[in-house]
């Protein structure tokens, strides 16, 4: 039911995104489009030059950061127990805006951003692994504080760079820091989907592991449930698919926090319910701020981690009063 | 019937021994108390017995085979675990809780809520099933936690069942109902291990009993045997008399300190 609904919210999106713009594109040529590209016609309209080069492949971009972001967090969430957790904790984030300041201002090299970004995004959170186990036993709260740790340097290691950077590198890394899908093309979503799509589709194999793990690790492993292992494939795939969306599209902040809190107040913690809602209400949430951030100052466009962050900071801050109140 | 026993099980920390060289035997279809002070280890033993601690020396085996050697899931299947403390940190209701219990078991979702409903039932929580963990109170969580035990090992007869002080939280009434639970379960030849506290609800229910003190086990054997005044003012600092109840000697405290 919630999952239907979220499904149709998804598309919906991805309708408004197609047809919404600078240019607006009609929803007759969405809908036409596919029999059109089946049919290999070739057509030299504006609109439609712009739908299936520049729009099309950036909705589909967003679907995919959005359902990557949003069912990488609920595992997090699961995996440390803990409702405030998000990818962020571990140093994805952080580590691949480390990557991307080495491409930018150590480079000077464009091309080499998104793979830079990827191995910051890997080894920030290998070493974060590393650190926080001992005898081949990850401590979630030993991972936590190696998490705090590795960020802040991190941080600190871009902040070095953005202090020896130039006003032009300067902008390049500020724009990549608030994220943006407007670098989608086809060529490069052939590299990107899989990649990000990968915790999306090994989502029913950690159903059952996060739903025990709910219990405690002890509990977890009392039912069954090879605790250890199941870490670590959670965090390597969250590893994979939120370094490949940073990579793909910048940090975009909030949508892995935010996004499984919300389908978890209205679907339960359940997480058959919380890890495909995550990635529908993800990809639906996505599409419609990039949506939103292309009109609102068009024909510019506002980056869509300032949108994410503006519009999930204050929800956020509602959920902790509430969580306090609470006790 | 599957048999327990611990060979020369140590577990240090710190330097100092928290469980000390404890070999011992449990055995199938009797209710085993583990009883001792606070820090006495009966806790690291269990948990040792639930694999979550592997000793820095000796073993564990689990129907004569090594406890180490189980995979994780057929471990699941013949062992289950009551925790001291059960928190969540997501509100599930208490159906979602019992039925993780059936988790190391392939079975039709349809089986899973019939089992599940009838360890709610027998905790006397059936009509509380819908509800949040976050809105039950203390001994309504800790029941849910033994119905999800109960359930895990529902329709089984060779089992081990580990119980951390299963009458944390509960009122008398509840107290009782678990300890017969317990009997019921080793009755049905499961072999039932938990370290218990009240050594009256213990002399009660328990077919044999465990003393540790400082890591070690310095007596085992039948209550009657093992709960002499003498020992329980030596180790516990209590005198107690004996109260004749049921055909059982129960040892009542006395409130003032003995001199």
């Amino acid at each position: 039911m919630l999952l239907g609904l979220l499904a149709v919210a998804a598309t919906l999106s991805a309708g408004v995104g197609l047809t919404r713009g600078a240019m607006p594109v009609s929803l007759t040529t969405v809908a036409e489009a596919p029999l059109i590209w089946w049919s290999g016609q070739r057509i030299t309209d504006p609109g439609w030059l712009v739908l299936t080069g520049i729009r099309a492949p950036r909705v589909v971009l967003g679907l995919v950061v959005g359902a990557s972001l949003g069912v990488s967090g609920a595992m997090m969430q699961g995996l440390f127990r803990n409702p405030l957790a998000s990818p962020t904790l571990i140093g994805v984030a952080n580590g691949a805006a480390l990557g991307a300041a080495v491409a930018i201002v150590g480079l000077g090299h464009l091309p080499t951003l998104p793979l830079l970004a990827f191995v910051g995004a890997a080894l920030a959170t290998l070493s974060v692994l590393r650190l926080g186990s001992r005898d081949g036993v990850a401590h979630t709260a030993s991972l936590l504080l190696a998490g705090i740790a590795v960020n802040a340097i991190c941080g600190a290691g871009t902040g070095l760079l953005v202090y020896l950077a130039d006003e032009s590198e300067l902008r390049t890394l500020t724009f990549f820091t608030l994220g943006s899908l407007g670098g989608a093309t086809w060529g490069s979503l052939k590299l990107w989907v899989p990649l990000a799509l990968l915790p999306v589709a090994l989502v029913p194999w950690v159903v059952q592991p996060l739903d025990a793990l709910l219990l405690g690790e002890a509990e977890a492993r009392h039912l069954g449930v090879p605790v250890e292992r199941t870490k670590r494939v959670l965090i390597g795939l969250c590893c994979v698919g939120v370094g490949t969306c940073v990579a793909a599209s910048g940090v975009i902040g909030f949508v892995g926090l935010a996004v499984p809190h919300l389908v978890r107040l209205v679907g339960g913690p359940r997480h058959g319910v919380v890890l495909p809602g995550s990635a529908l209400c993800g990809a639906a949430l996505l599409v419609a701020a990039d949506t939103l951030s292309r009109v609102v100052v068009a024909p510019a466009e506002l980056p869509i981690g300032i949108l994410t962050t503006l519009l999930g900071g204050p929800f956020f801050l509602v959920l902790l009063g509430r969580a306090l109140e609470r006790g | 019937m599957i048999g327990v026993t611990a060979s020369g099980v140590t577990v240090r920390r710190a330097g100092r021994a928290l469980v000390d060289a404890v070999s011992t035997d449990f055995e199938p279809g009797a209710l085993t108390a583990l009883l001792g002070p606070n820090g006495a280890g009966k806790t690291t033993l269990l948990r040792v017995l639930a694999r979550d601690l592997a000793p820095d020396t000796g073993h564990v085996t689990v129907d004569g085979r090594a406890l180490a050697t189980f995979a994780d899931r057929d471990l699941a299947r013949c062992r289950a675990v009551l925790p001291q403390t059960a928190s969540l940190a997501f509100g599930l209701t208490a159906m979602d809780v019992v039925r993780l219990g059936r988790l190391p078991w392939d079975e039709p979702s349809a089986t899973t809520d019939a089992h599940a409903r009838d360890a709610l039932r027998t905790v006397e929580l059936l009509h509380a099933a819908d509800r949040s963990w976050l809105t039950l109170s203390g001994g309504e969580r800790q029941r849910v936690q033994i119905a999800r035990v109960l359930a895990q090992i529902a329709e089984v007869d060779r089992a081990v069942v580990l119980l951390d002080e299963p009458t944390n939280h509960l009122d008398l009434a509840h107290q009782l109902h678990v300890l017969r639970l317990g009997r019921t379960l080793a009755d049905r030849g499961l072999t039932v291990i938990a370290v218990l506290h009240d050594l009256a609800l213990a002399a009660r229910v328990a077919d044999d009993v465990k003393l540790l003190v400082d890591g070690r086990l310095v007596a085992e054997g039948p209550p009657a045997r093992v709960l002499d005044p003498a020992r329980i003012e030596a180790v516990f600092g209590v005198r107690v008399d004996l109260v004749q109840h049921g055909g059982r000697a129960i040892p009542l405290p006395h409130l003032e300190p003995p001199c």
